[in-house]
């Protein structure tokens, strides 16, 4: 490890192991499998040892797409995937893109593929597929202009998901626009006082 | 039946659907590994949304690298892609096309690519399922049987030549012969008298 990089501390886990709210294992499976593809079995390996030495031990390996495990552990994981391979900004984006991309859930979710208008409307349904706290919000969609408005309600762990979820925004846009430019910028921030999190996301 | 036993029943009820899931999910997954044929799921968009692993082995790209691309960059022969592409969106029918796929090492490989439309409930389509197999072998062999055919015919044609040189030669002398033969008659006659 980078001897420059920043170590979660426990303080830092305790802290955001307190935080509720619940997520599908498909996601977090989504990141295991991302980490998994860079990294090998190894990383999976080093993610658990972290975990105990955070003194949250989980069997990571036994964790069920459809079952719903704590959003803060999802969180851990991905600070603790950042820790390990010392993720620039870029590279968090990146992974929020594959955690689409390799979610076994895109595989029965193309339905909402179809256009961008009906992935941007089906947008609460598919955060209550995932997520039992919080909500996402449609606040605009111009299909002239090219970009949609979302908002993410009650939803705060850490700064660093904020450039997951745009990845996470951008690769969904990619996919039901089909368009190679897509831009997603986070205009309001709860991290930085906003009431929610507001994300725009623009293609042509 | 009390609320409390509701709320039971349901909870089993809801259990069983999850655990029904995983195992459709784990039997899908252990299906598509197993395939040897190279699939995947393509958006409406000609987006790549997942792949099997005879895919990655055909085509030498990973998952990671090719979902959410245009299948178009798998393939030479965009003409015929692009007509591909139309077609499947506008039929909605299973199609086939013979293309060249490009691997990731640059290789050239002859295929039958295969889709199948995927509709709503509504009709709207849902973007398609996609395979594609490798007939570089059954191309050889059409080939070495299109060259073996060719030789043949080569070969047929100078005996066809031949024969008819020979047929042309003994015709030829049957002609001669029929001429002495009356040559010769003539003579005969012109003796007697």
């Amino acid at each position: 490890m980078n001897k420059n990089q920043q170590r979660i501390t426990k303080e830092e886990a305790d802290k955001l192991m307190a935080i509720p709210g619940n997520v599908r294992g498909a996601v977090i499976l989504a990141n295991l499998e991302y980490a998994f593809q860079r990294g090998g079995e190894k990383i999976v390996e080093e993610i658990k040892e972290r975990l105990k030495e955070l003194t949250y031990p989980f069997d990571i390996e036994e964790i069920k797409p459809m079952e719903k495990y704590p959003e803060a552990l999802s969180v851990l994981i991905i600070l603790l995937i950042k820790e390990i391979f010392n993720l620039t900004k870029e590279e968090i984006f990146e992974m929020g893109g594959a955690s689409i991309k390799l979610s076994p859930f895109i595989k029965i979710l193309t339905k909402y593929f179809v256009s961008i208008k009906k992935c941007f409307e089906q947008a609460p349904k598919y955060w209550e597929k995932y997520f039992d706290f919080g909500k996402i919000e449609p606040a605009e969609y111009n299909e002239k202009e090219g970009y949609a408005i979302l908002r993410v309600i009650d939803y705060k762990f850490h700064p660093l998901i904020c450039i997951y979820h745009r990845g996470y925004f951008a690769q969904i846009a990619k996919i039901a626009t089909g368009k190679k430019m897509i831009k997603s910028r986070e205009i309001k921030c709860i991290h930085r006082g906003d009431p929610y999190h507001e994300y725009s996301i623009s293609w042509k | 039946m009390s609320v409390k036993n509701i709320k039971k029943t349901a909870r089993q009820g809801f259990r069983e659907i999850k655990e029904d899931l995983e195992d459709l999910k784990k039997y899908i997954q252990d299906f598509t590994l197993f395939l040897p044929l190279a699939f995947s799921l393509i958006s409406p968009f000609h987006m790549i949304l997942s792949v099997n692993q005879a895919f990655k082995n055909l085509t030498g790209y990973d998952e990671m690298e090719v979902t959410g691309r245009d299948i178009s960059f798998l393939f030479l022969d965009k003409a015929k892609l692009e007509n591909f592409k139309k077609t499947i969106a506008k039929t909605g029918k299973k199609i086939s096309q013979e293309l060249a796929l490009i691997t990731k090492d640059k290789n050239r490989i002859p295929v039958n690519v295969i889709a199948l439309a995927r509709k709503s409930e509504e009709g709207d389509f849902q973007g398609y399922f996609l395979t594609i197999s490798d007939i570089s072998q059954s191309k050889k062999f059409q080939e070495e049987l299109e060259r073996q055919v060719a030789e043949r015919t080569k070969e047929l044609q100078g005996k066809i030549e031949e024969l008819e040189k020979i047929n042309r030669l003994t015709v030829g002398r049957e002609l001669k012969m029929i001429e002495l033969k009356e040559e010769i008659a003539k003579l005969k006659n012109s003796q007697k008298k």
